[in-house]
């Protein structure tokens, strides 16, 4: 593919020049709390290596609520109202490349060839993917140690390496070769291209974990002491899966008032004491560790089984959105030192 | 600083579970992370030495006790915060007073990941957290950094006026010299304050990490949890979180002690506290009571005299 370069006091204009053709979604500030991603406008001032957002790239294509359709019947007239659903291309810029590669692992769930969503696959299927090089992993990021950078690379659009004053853009797909378009983009000299590699290098230098390379799927055992451990000190709530940048579960509810119902789909965590729980009472998980090693057993072990994908990428959110600070870094190596 | 007391806190835990007064004492052990800590559950004398004194030691532990302590000889370590927890716990009858041992420490203001950054601490680089007189001591590999305590511990601690507990069977420490600043009451029209809460909980994702790091909130079946009566819905919008935040707030009127802990394991950043501290200046302001203070003063929802003043009214 042909690689470009682009001066950071250009990046401005390209946005502007993506917004004109597709529909920009990018980590945009917000007062008083953390960034979110959101449709720009061009104008803005973006951060593309604005390093990891507190909400995960999932937030476009699995908002955390999403009305299905909306009835309501007014005057004896019926109106039945769907969500508008993207019609133009979407391109999503300043993603790390764990919430990329977490993309992949919800195409499995969401649009594998079985099954269809249609609001998930109609927002993925014009989705291109413009993913940045972290250049300063944070305390919680394990990345390297869960999965293969070169192969997550393959997964995304463009690529960008911040090399200080300008940008190495690295188109990966044809479509992502579409967007490296326009008079600001400039091969790349000898020197460049040499920092680039340097930075991927550096970057999957990253200190290993001790299940790095090993076969967490075949480690994480049902009875594993771990469990017992995580399941007194977890309180229950859903930090950790509603920022996960994978995990996938969701609940349908319906609001109704005289005249409306209205239809959403919603987060929802095995995490949750009610999330097993049926109709007549019954509850399949009624222990909180049975809902601790759910999480666990479901990235590592099912998902593998299903997908042949890994359920997490090392992104460290549910590291650091644990308020009782249980790491699933610790939780892994004790899986595979139990095994050994 | 926090060496002497951390020493103290092993020594207690260990009596306690030699002597069999208790089959566990739940205190913070070594985080994954120096600027963290995590709750553990020592069962065995040999492992007190699990047990950790230091600014990152955040979490309430009362909020275990609910679950725990009903059928069994629990021992417990707490700041100051957390053991007014304990005593709204004893008196709403959910953890019998006598299964308790309550190692107390004295509290000079604790820190978090969100205090930390604000203070301008690189979370990555930080290897050690300590107290000296008036400051926090962060160590990091260019040498150790002391903030003052005002400017690095959370919201919460800043305003504290309680340093040592209000419950306890032996407290380590001694009385440390804070000067808490003072509370900034929330200000504006209702409007304006309308239009500021509806910024705030718009941002909500409904995870509930607030609700369930708080000892206060015990409930078997939350009001947000309910379908039969749908109270509010799960939908994360601002209505509805607006719902969620209020009913909470309004349960946890004349029963919030202020440790901090919703604010900080909220990830979007709510200043759940600003609403947690105006309902209980009000409810101190209209009955004269701060919960949490001992355990024979009736909790303010928990009696009613004809004489008291009507909230409706004010």
């Amino acid at each position: 593919m042909s690689d470009k370069i682009i001066a950071k006091t250009d990046l401005r204009q390209w946005l502007a020049s993506l917004v004109a053709g597709n529909d920009v979604i990018a980590p945009l500030g917000r007062e008083g709390g953390p960034a979110q991603w959101k449709a720009i406008d061009g104008n803005q001032e973006i951060d593309l290596g604005a390093g990891q957002m507190v909400m995960a790239a999932k937030e476009y294509l699995l908002p955390v609520h999403d009305v299905l359709w909306r009835y309501e019947t007014k005057k004896g007239e019926e109106k039945l109202e769907q969500p508008e659903l993207p019609d133009r291309p979407t391109v999503m810029v300043g993603l790390r490349l764990c919430d990329a590669r977490a993309i992949s692992v919800l195409d499995s769930v969401y649009m594998d060839g079985r099954f269809r969503d249609p609001y998930y696959a109609t927002r993925r299927e014009k989705l291109a993917l413009v993913a940045t090089v972290c250049d300063d992993p944070r305390w919680s990021c394990f990345c390297t140690s869960v999965g293969d950078l070169d192969e997550w690379a393959k997964g995304v659009d463009v690529l960008l390496t911040d090399l200080g004053d300008n940008v190495y853009a690295a188109p990966v797909t044809e479509k992502g070769k579409q967007l490296v378009q326009g008079s600001f983009f400039k091969d790349p000299t000898e020197d460049q291209t040499k920092k680039k590699a340097e930075a991927w290098e550096k970057l999957k230098a990253m200190p290993k974990k001790p299940f790095a390379g090993k076969n967490i799927t075949e480690n994480v055992s049902w009875d594993a002491a771990i469990w017992d451990d995580m399941a007194k000190r977890c309180l229950g709530c859903g930090a950790c899966s509603y920022q996960c940048p994978s995990c996938s579960c969701f609940d349908i509810q319906d609001i109704t008032t005289g005249s409306l119902v209205e239809r959403y789909r919603c987060r929802d965590t095995c995490q949750f004491t009610d999330f097993t729980l049926m109709g007549a009472g019954h509850n399949p998980r009624p222990e909180k560790k049975m809902r601790t090693r759910q999480r666990v057993m479901h990235k590592f072990k099912y998902q593998m089984e299903q997908f042949n994908i890994i359920g997490c990428t090392g992104c460290g959110r549910c590291i650091e959105s644990c308020p009782v600070n249980i790491d699933m870094r610790d939780v892994l190596t004790a899986l595979v030192e139990q095994a050994d | 600083m926090a060496n002497e007391v951390e020493t103290k806190i092993r020594e207690e835990a260990k009596k306690l579970l030699e002597s069999g007064e208790v089959t566990v004492v739940i205190g913070w052990g070594t985080g994954s992370a120096a600027f963290k800590t995590t709750p553990v559950f020592v069962e065995k004398p040999e492992d007190v030495e699990k047990l950790v004194w230091n600014p990152a030691c955040t979490n309430n532990l009362a909020v275990y006790l609910p679950q725990v302590a009903q059928h069994a000889k629990v021992g417990i370590v707490v700041k100051p915060c957390d053991s007014r927890s304990i005593v709204t716990l004893i008196q709403e009858k959910q953890v019998p007073k006598e299964n308790l041992k309550i190692i107390g420490v004295t509290c000079p203001g604790i820190v978090d990941d969100a205090s930390l950054k604000k203070a301008g601490v690189k979370l990555s680089e930080v290897q050690g957290l300590d107290w000296d007189t008036d400051c926090v001591v962060v160590g990091a590999p260019s040498g150790k950094t002391k903030l003052p305590i005002t400017d690095a511990v959370k919201e919460g601690c800043r305003t504290c006026t309680q340093r040592t507990p209000v419950i306890s069977d032996v407290t380590a420490g001694s009385v440390p010299a804070v000067n808490p600043v003072p509370i900034e009451l929330m200000e504006g029209t209702p409007e304006e304050r309308r239009a500021y809460w509806a910024k705030q909980f718009e941002r909500c994702i409904r995870c509930y990490a607030c609700r369930q790091v708080c000892p206060s909130c015990y409930c078997a079946k939350c009001f947000a949890d309910r379908n039969d009566v749908r109270w509010t819905n799960k939908k994360a919008d601002t209505s509805e979180a607006w719902m969620f935040h209020m009913g909470r707030a309004m349960h946890l009127a004349g029963r919030c002690v202020g440790c901090g802990e919703c604010e900080r394991a909220c990830p979007m950043e709510l200043p759940i506290m600003q609403l947690n501290r105006e309902v209980q200046r009000r409810v101190e302001a209209l009955f004269d009571f701060v919960p949490g203070m001992d355990i024979e003063t009736a909790p303010a929802l928990g009696q009613f005299e004809p004489e008291d003043p009507d909230p409706n009214e004010h």
